[in-house]
């Protein structure tokens, strides 16, 4: 079944610019163990334009994560702009910080790790909306039910553990809650990662439908291009903190330039191949 | 049904999660029952319930992973000492099994983060846990797993939080030490197509029990079971097409507490017929060494 993914809302620019964004670890290093700085993002500019997607990819260490908890606003960048629409949000802090929350949602890898594993269901998923004063309790459920219903869960669930849901579906729960607030730009850090092949598919699926009915933009960062090749409008190829290489997904994966990008094609192309007789190496 | 994984081969556990295939779940212990001979002498025994899971990774783990049996798991964040350097650890390892002095242990230490393909692994090795990426924490503990040259090596989704490239550096690393150290190997995944790589036997697990057993050839040439087939077609290819949906299973495995009275992949098969939600249908061979759980190909003709 085909899917819409073009965007009913004309809004014109970008949603997302990132300007020459910067930000380094310190880390010790050498025989005396003296501190250096660590470029885990360095000249890192791109924009993501109102309900498309943005594939961040590159090798581990390549900063790509450290570029998702800027945007996100989880870390603040050492210098360079990040424009959200027309906030520019990079310094921003304290209240200003507070009420850019409900735009920009991130999704994790493991939801385990970022879920309360005694929490519910529904406590959850509302937990954005309870920080933002959003609310009465039973406003809060009905949000919920009607969240649960967009990610395919059953509302009837809503008061299990969270625990009890398998790993797919916590991914839909994490998805559900980063929903909550409505924001406008979803980013998704390695969010298929460690799901089944199947499972992946089955939210790569999710996500296209969502961004097709609420005119999301997401900015989805991978290590496998496999999956992402067949969501990302765009395509950017970081590596060693800068992106080495960006432009339209179908030309990126067509065309190749740099060596980085040629290596993730080559690398996902011969690991997603099924070898039946030839031994490996 | 029982069976060994000989000297140097590598076993291919597939299935999707809450299909009961890694190492902590019912499945193995039906694959591996206690006493289980591996190789003939080496002998690995796990007496746990399948919902100690919890158990299984800290003591058990602890005893099994030694000089002998040594087990990577998916998460390495589990298996790592957060506020110790992960050269510290490897070198821990290597002193709990070997009588050698800390400097050659922190020298194997080091050695071990290069056979991972870490970049300056002697630097590295000074790090700790969270100073190093997702990736590089797990190839921290694949280089503790691999650093006393273990006989049987169970890695349960090794590579599934690696980037790609390193992938399939892991993959040929593990060949190779399989070939130099007849390292035997239960290789879990979820990814058909990576244990395409590695293994030369695959047996493929469904709400806890095996459903199709074969060597890598009849499973990648001539999957008999329907859900063989589904996680064939689910292995992503490489392509830039919008509007086209993917390629999935539709619906999920079913809670090993409340299967299916039939064929527990009854309510997602789209071959199923009136009598597979009756009983369980037996393995049943189809090949010289394939076996697979499901009368209606087995009987209807393969595909
Ligand atoms: N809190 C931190 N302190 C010190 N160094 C850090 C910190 N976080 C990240 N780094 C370093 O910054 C670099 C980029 O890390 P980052 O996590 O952004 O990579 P990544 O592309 O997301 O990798 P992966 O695919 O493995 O998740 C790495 O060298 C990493 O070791
Ligand atoms: S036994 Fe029936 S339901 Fe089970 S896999 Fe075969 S056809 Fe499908
Ligand atoms: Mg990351």
């Amino acid at each position: 079944m085909p899917i819409d993914t073009g965007s009913p809302e004309k809004i014109h620019g970008p949603l997302l610019r990132v300007r020459a964004l910067e930000k380094k670890y310190w880390a010790r290093r050498g025989a005396f163990r003296r501190r250096v700085p660590l470029l885990a993002a360095s000249k890192v500019s791109f924009e993501i334009p109102h309900g498309k997607t943005l594939a961040i990819v590159g090798s581990s260490g390549s900063g790509k994560s450290t570029v998702a908890r800027c945007v996100a606003r989880i870390e603040k960048p050492d210098s360079g702009e990040i424009w959200i629409k027309d906030r520019q949000v990079a310094q921003a802090s304290g209240k200003e910080l507070m009420s850019l929350r409900p735009d920009v949602q991130l999704v994790f890898q493991d939801p385990s790790t970022s879920m309360n594993a005694r929490f519910s269901a529904v406590q959850t998923i509302e937990e954005p909306l309870l920080l933002q004063h959003r609310g009465s309790s039973e406003e809060r459920r009905t949000r919920v039910a009607e969240l649960m219903k967009e990610v395919a869960l059953q509302p009837e669930w809503m008061d299990r553990g969270v625990s009890e849901f398998s790993g797919g579906q916590k991914q839909r729960i994490a998805i559900a809650r980063a929903l909550a607030l409505k924001p406008k730009l979803l980013i998704l850090d390695e969010a298929f990662t460690g799901l089944d092949l199947s499972t992946q598919a089955q939210i790569g699926n999710l996500l296209l439908e969502l961004q097709a009915a609420h005119t999301l933009t997401y900015l989805l960062i991978a290590h496998d291009l496999t999956l992402v090749s067949r969501m990302a409008d765009f395509i950017a190829v970081m590596s060693n903190g800068e992106i080495v290489e960006q432009g339209i997904a179908q030309e990126v994966l067509a065309s190749p330039v740099h060596a980085q990008t040629r290596a993730l094609i080559s690398a996902a192309q011969g690991l997603r191949s099924i070898s039946a007789t030839q031994p490996s190496s | 049904m029982s069976f060994s994984i000989p000297r140097g081969g590598v076993l291919g556990l597939v299935g999707e999660s809450g299909s009961g295939k890694s190492v902590t779940s019912l499945a193995i212990m039906r694959l591996l029952p206690p006493g289980a001979t591996v190789d003939g002498d080496i002998r690995f025994e796990v007496n746990g319930k399948a919902t100690d899971l919890a158990a299984l990774n800290t003591e058990q783990m602890r005893a099994l992973r030694g000089s002998r049996i040594s087990m990577i798991f998916q998460e390495p964040m589990t298996a790592l000492n957060p506020v110790m350097r992960v050269g510290d650890q490897i070198a821990e390892a290597v002193r709990a099994h070997n009588d050698v002095s800390k400097k050659e242990a922190r020298n194997r230490a080091v050695e071990a983060l290069t056979e991972v393909a870490i970049n300056d692994p002697a630097q590295r090795a000074l790090d700790y846990p969270h100073q190093l990426s997702g990736g590089m924490r797990q190839r921290v503990m694949i280089a503790m797993a691999i650093v006393n040259r273990p006989e049987l090596l169970i890695a349960d989704e090794p590579t599934t939080a690696l980037d790609v490239t390193v992938q399939q550096q892991i993959l040929d690393l593990l060949t190779q030490l399989r070939k130099k150290f007849g390292l035997a190997m239960l290789f879990i995944s979820h990814d058909l197509a990576v244990v395409s790589h590695v293994a030369d036997q695959v047996g493929v697990m469904y709400a806890g029990t095996l459903v199709e057993l074969g060597s890598r050839e009849e499973i990648f040439h001539a999957p008999a079971h329907p859900y063989t087939r589904g996680l064939l077609e689910a292995v992503p290819t490489l392509k830039s097409d919008r509007a086209q949906r993917l390629r999935t299973i539709d619906g999920s495995v079913p809670p090993l507490t409340a299967l299916p009275p039939g064929c527990p992949f009854d309510p997602r098969c789209n071959l199923r017929v009136e009598t597979c939600s009756r009983d369980l249908p037996p393995l049943e061979r189809v090949g010289p060494s394939h076996w697979a759980r499901c009368p209606v190909v087995n009987n209807g003709g393969r595909v």
